[in-house]
């Protein structure tokens, strides 16, 4: 794939990567998988909760990245601290994440459309949300 | 049954009309013009410019004419769209600005080959470089369309300031030579969908700069922004594997009827056109970073479509044809609508097939006129439910054999999309937006027939209104639908457009002998088929024996299949 170098899978912030090492065996593992939720944390400032994802399929198309949760569409979004564009950072509100349960499915597609392609992240687990010392989304 | 005298007869006008159609020909839009060419940039660095906060560059690449003594001459903007932003070797990178050892990607200077040509006419042609903008835009609710709307009032200012006191890198070369009333747009993708945004932001302004003309490239549609009182066209490419639900046709959807808009509304159908390869940095061996070709990389990485796909069936086109199209359809545009260059209309109305410039014949062009008596008369919009029946005439509607025969794709009640079970993104005209969630899409007539001698019957009014003499055309925009099995994979449909007067005269025009809209949607993989409405027009000359001064009727009959079925709205006469 073009571009798709070894040097392009970097964590996003040395926060994101502390984080990883600390984290489960199970998420630990993620690295390996195909899709991972890699870090679930409030923002340093502000009150919005991030869902930092991962894949070896880069975050490339021009259309709304959106991530579901449930039936909730998450679409405010950003690139990670390091730029690459295998890792994706969104972002909720305190309302969306009080909304989310633990168990909802986790899956990634662009736009809105039902039965576009979509990614699947596995299931949310809120018992995961951790402090961050990352500066929030502007 | 038509006489052959009427046959005769309906062939002479057939023949002069193809004669009158290649008139037009004498000149191609996209062949090089008469001025001589300067390239030119202007870098204010990474963080010229901050929206929200957020480091922007002000960059561009200019392409105008060497002798501006004629000037002042019309501006046209370019804006990219969404792209890595930052490379290292092969490896790339989106953020802003990029960090040392890492360069920026020039998205920007992609469209070079066709401000060669604009500027060539005597246009002053800049694309700006968005890299901040891509790089954080996701981060705004409106996914950054203000932020790139902001980003080309900024240039525009600049050129403003080029224009009146001068500035540095060009000192005092621009001033006096820049009409600032004369401007046109065109975005690319993510761009589209900010050139769209820039034409209101300018309005909510109190318009400062005389946006004329607006051409988004197989744009993004997010905010359902209406375009109206400016001249716009959209290219849509049908193998786009980015923005593959082709979204932003519902540009020209959203924007038809705006009551007294007294501008024009196209859009083109580029059969085997793809995304990338309209940004020569994006394409295939463009860059060292970041380049692909959508279609392979999105949508069908085994290149297995017979269409869009890489086998001996594709209709794939090239890069240079790929460029062609825009050189052909954006330079005439420009030309039309910046330039008043109106010899180039029939080209952008369907009415004459693409000119030797666009590289390829596989185009569809569609075209609805500005709300003016002698340009556009409404039959029927079938925009709600009441039109099945009493037409926006306030005549009779009659369907006959058509099952089924009802409204899909527009406001509630009806159905959100026409073809229940497929993707979306096989439906560009009922496509949602994530931001625009309730907004729906084009209302259109969905029906079928099960034997051929199936009809669809409008009446005109037995008052002035039957006048249709001083209008050039009957139209209406079809597709065939593929999902219904009425219709035969790979077989065009076609029908027949019958006028009758008040006396009672009739005559009957194939469409398929003026028109090859009603393809077969082509294609297996991912995005395709598609349905996109096609425009049909009908020269009114070709209803031989009819009074076009008392036109009664206006009847669809599909007579030409035994079976099959259709998406259809906007049965107007047009200019």
């Amino acid at each position: 794939m073009n571009g798709k170098s070894k040097t392009t899978f970097r964590w996003s912030s040395p926060a994101v990567a502390a984080l990883l090492i600390t984290l489960s065996g199970s998420a630990a593992m993620a690295q390996a998988q195909k899709n991972s939720i890699v870090a679930l944390q409030t923002a340093s400032s502000g009150s919005n909760i991030e869902i930092v994802i991962t894949s070896d399929e880069a975050f490339l198309r021009s259309e709304v990245p959106v991530l579901r949760i449930g039936k909730q569409e998450i679409i405010i979004s950003g690139p990670a601290e390091d730029g690459s564009v295998y890792t994706r950072v969104f972002y909720l509100s305190p309302e969306q994440f009080r909304s989310a349960k633990s168990g909802d499915r986790v899956t990634f597609q662009y736009g809105s459309g039902e039965g576009e392609r979509q990614r699947d992240f596995g299931t949310l687990d809120k018992s995961k949300l951790t402090h961050s010392s990352r500066r929030g989304r502007p | 049954m038509i006489s052959k005298p009427k046959r005769f007869a309906a062939a002479l006008a057939t023949l002069c009309l193809l004669f009158a159609a290649g008139a037009t020909f004498a000149q191609d839009p996209g062949d090089p013009g008469p001025f001589a060419v300067v390239r030119a940039e202007y870098d204010y660095g990474d963080d010229a410019f901050r929206f929200s906060d957020q480091p922007t560059e002000l960059r561009a690449v200019v392409y105008h004419p060497k002798d501006l003594s004629g000037g002042p001459f019309p501006l046209v903007v370019f804006l990219h769209g969404y792209h890595p932003t930052c490379y290292l070797g092969s490896a790339f990178f989106l953020q802003w600005p990029c960090t040392p050892p890492r360069e920026p990607i020039p998205s920007y200077i992609g469209y070079e080959y066709e401000q060669e040509i604009l500027a060539s006419y005597g246009y002053i042609v800049t694309s700006i470089s968005a890299n901040g903008v891509n790089a954080r835009d996701t981060l705004f609710f409106d996914q950054g369309m203000t932020w790139r709307a902001a980003l080309i009032q900024r240039h525009l200012d600049q050129w403003n300031t080029f224009n009146t006191e001068g500035a540095e890198p060009f000192g005092k070369l621009f001033v006096g030579k820049v009409d600032l009333t004369r401007v046109g747009t065109m975005g690319h993708s993510r761009g589209g969908g900010g050139v769209a945004r820039h034409y209101n932001y300018n309005r909510e302004l109190g318009s400062p700069y005389g946006i004329r003309a607006v051409f988004p490239l197989a744009p993004v549609d997010r905010l359902r922004e209406v375009l109206d009182s400016v001249n716009f066209a959209v290219l849509l490419p049908y193998c786009d594997g980015d923005v593959a639900d082709l979204q932003g046709v519902h540009y020209f959807d959203d924007a038809r009827y705006v009551e007294g808009d007294q501008t024009n509304k196209h859009y083109v159908l580029v059969m085997g056109g793809n995304h990338s390869f309209y940004n020569t940095v994006w394409a295939p061996g463009g860059w060292p970073a970041a380049t692909w070709d959508d279609w392979l990389q999105f949508e069908d990485p085994s290149g297995s479509d017979p269409f869009c796909g890489t086998g001996g069936s594709s209709h794939r086109l090239t890069q240079e044809q790929v460029h062609g199209t825009l050189r052909a359809y954006l330079t005439g545009f420009i030309r039309i609508y910046l330039g008043g260059e109106a010899k180039f209309l029939p080209i952008l109305k369907g009415d004459s097939p693409p000119p030797p410039s666009a590289m390829t014949s596989e185009i569809h062009v569609s075209y609805h006129p500005k709300d003016a008596v002698g340009s556009r008369l409404t039959v029927n919009s079938l925009l709600a439910e009441d039109r099945l029946s009493t037409n926006d005439l306030g005549e009779p509607v009659t369907p006959s054999g058509l099952d089924p025969y009802d409204l899909c794709g527009g406001e509630d009640p009806q159905p959100r999309h026409c073809l229940e079970g497929q993707p979306t993104r096989r439906q560009p005209h009922t496509t949602p937006s994530p931001l625009m969630m309730k907004a729906r899409g084009l209302s259109q007539l969905r029906f079928g027939w099960d034997d051929a001698t199936a009809e669809w019957t409008n009446q005109i009014p037995d008052d002035s209104t039957s006048d249709v003499s001083g209008y050039a055309v009957v139209q209406f925009r079809a597709s065939v639908n593929f999902d219904d099995r009425r219709n035969t994979p790979d077989v065009p449909q076609d029908l027949s457009v019958i006028l009758s007067d008040r006396l009672g005269n009739s005559a009957s025009v194939l469409v398929g002998d003026h028109s090859e809209a009603l393809y077969y949607p082509p294609g297996q993989v991912g995005a395709v088929p598609k349905v996109v409405l096609n425009t049909i027009r009908i020269p009114l000359g070709l209803f031989i024996g009819v009074d076009l001064s008392q036109v009664r009727s206006v009847r669809i009959q599909f007579n030409q299949r035994d079976t099959g079925a259709l998406l259809l709205t906007d049965l107007i006469f047009a200019d």
